[in-house]
């Protein structure tokens, strides 16, 4: 199974997962439910 | 007349008019379709069902979408031109079959193809206009769950492949592939810097569609694969974006054509894929969409991935096919189950001739995508009953010498209980008798008192149909 780690979203709160080797980059991310586009530094939490 | 989606419906009408529904009732393609669809299985019911008021993206309504065709394996067999009550060996024989009769396509011109009466380009082809289904609630966007095609270098052919496409903007779309054939097209393209043309096909006859989820060697031109299953020539025609240079399906329902960026990735999912987990978001390619044409009154295909329409079939024809190729004549059947989400587990029944036949069909059959379950049967075993097979490890199975685990062989990033990246276990289970020793026989009425007794002569059908099933 590829890794994968739980982000919240800062704005909905909506938890969603990614795949975990690719953080660390600070990439862009995007919230399933809000559509907000998410940069790994603003994520209220990793899991 | 050549094939296509509505050739299919008209002969499901027909044959099977029992499994083929038709909703006219306005719904909505965010999350109802598969809302609809959860409550028809919950009642243990696969129709086939052919929406025919669904709201786009953009709201419109009126749009159609048919979905949930190859759930039920009589249904393919339908479309192999079978009689819908051979669904069991003899449909993954004739698959595997079909797959080495290859037939060369056909061009002709756009005037004769029905997928090119609506052509849009450029600004004009909005993918907003089309009913992309929302399919599970953590999905990052509407995905389209169809086939895309790539033409592979060097004029090998074509690459039919399942893949799934998220909507991002009206002309881009995020796409997971997994390290496979349209993966190597790609990635050789991208070391070039020069982005990879593919055509996103949404419905045509599922003979056709059945074409992308066989696992055929690299060297095969997928359109001649699909020519096989169909049993008559793909009839292709020059896309708008590329002409003669990438031919497309001319009896496809709709076609998006789009390019590949190189070097580019952006985020892509979560997406309720075929293990019945959601795959992760993740960094992935980018496809910027350059044409959209479609057929007048269109038919949008959908497959309900995550859930039983995911066409398992063509992975256990290739492991057929493999199998036969090592112990010809000996294979009486394979089933990859559903409840092993298809890829994973699969069931062979062998005539065993002679001791360590079962060890040579598991190996055979360990190198098609990602089996990580193997159990070979006796022919006495009917693989496509999950009864018998688990009787078959009950009685004529001890692990200590009939259990084999092989590690570190490759695995599918979407079995989330793989505790490495990219390879599994897998776990080959001999539930054969044993030949060189006397064996139990099963228990069974004399064959004289079965043909004697006949139900109807001591409980009337009604009466029969009362009862309730039992399903252990
Ligand atoms: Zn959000």
């Amino acid at each position: 199974m590829v890794q994968i780690a739980w982000l919240r979203c800062p704005d909905c709160d909506g938890k969603f997962y990614v795949e975990k080797p690719q953080l660390g980059k600070d990439a862009n991310w995007f919230c399933p439910f809000c559509k907000r586009t998410v940069k790994e530094s603003e994520v209220n939490e990793i899991v | 007349m050549a094939s296509d989606l509505r050739s299919y419906i008209s002969q499901l009408e027909e044959v099977l008019p029992q499994q083929y529904v038709v909703i006219e009732k306005e719904i909505d393609s965010r999350f109802e379709i598969t809302a609809l669809l959860r409550r028809l299985e919950k009642a243990d019911k696969f129709p086939s069902v052919l929406f025919e008021n669904v709201k786009a993206i953009n709201g419109q309504s009126g749009k159609r979408v048919f979905t949930n065709v190859t759930a039920d394996r009589r249904r393919i067999a339908l479309a192999l031109g079978l009689d819908p009550d051979k669904w069991r060996s003899e449909l993954t024989a004739e698959f595997a079959r079909r797959a080495e009769k290859l037939i060369e396509p056909v061009t002709v011109s756009r005037a004769e193809a029905p997928v090119k009466q609506v052509v849009k380009v450029g600004a004009g082809a909005d993918l907003q206009d089309l009913p992309i289904i929302y399919h599970h609630e953590m999905d990052g966007n509407p995905y389209g769950t169809l086939l895309v095609l790539t033409k592979k270098p060097e004029n090998i052919g074509y690459n039919l492949a399942y893949h799934r496409t998220m909507y991002k903007s009206p002309q881009q779309t995020g796409i997971h592939m997994s390290p496979f054939h349209s993966w190597k097209t790609f990635t050789d393209n991208e070391k070039k810097g020069l982005p990879t043309p593919v055509a996103i096909v949404h419905g045509h006859h599922p003979a056709f569609i059945l074409a992308g989820v066989f696992m055929s060697p690299w060297p095969w031109d997928e359109y001649k694969v699909a020519g096989a299953f169909l049993g008559e020539p793909v009839r292709l025609v020059p896309s708008e974006t590329w002409g003669e240079d990438l031919l497309v399906p001319a009896d496809a329902e709709v076609i998006i054509e789009g390019e590949i960026l190189p070097g580019v990735r952006e985020p892509e999912g979560p997406f309720g894929e075929w293990s019945g987990y959601y795959g992760p978001q993740r960094q992935n390619p980018v496809i910027q969409v350059k044409a959209i044409t479609h057929r007048q009154d269109y038919i949008w295909y959908d497959t309900d991935i995550g859930h039983l329409d995911h066409p398992g079939i063509g992975w256990e024809a290739e492991i057929y096919r493999r199998v036969n190729d090592v112990l010809p004549g000996s294979v009486r059947g394979v089933f990859c189950p559903y409840s092993g989400r298809e890829g994973f587990h699969a069931y062979i029944s062998i005539e065993k001739l002679s001791e360590g036949l079962p060890a040579i069909a598991a190996s055979a059959a360990q190198t098609v995508g990602y089996p990580k379950l193997i159990v070979v049967v006796d022919d006495d075993i009917d693989p496509y009953d999950e009864r018998e097979v688990l009787f078959s490890i009950a009685t004529r199975f001890q692990a200590d010498k009939d259990l084999t685990v092989l590690k570190n062989v490759r695995g599918s990033m979407l079995d989330p209980s793989m505790s490495r990246l990219t390879t599994h276990t897998s776990t080959f289970i001999d539930a054969t008798k044993p030949i060189d020793e006397p064996f139990p026989l099963r228990v069974q009425v004399p064959q004289a008192a079965l043909e004697k007794v006949k139900l109807e002569d001591y409980i009337p059908r009604e009466r029969v149909d009362e009862i309730p099933y039992t399903s252990y």
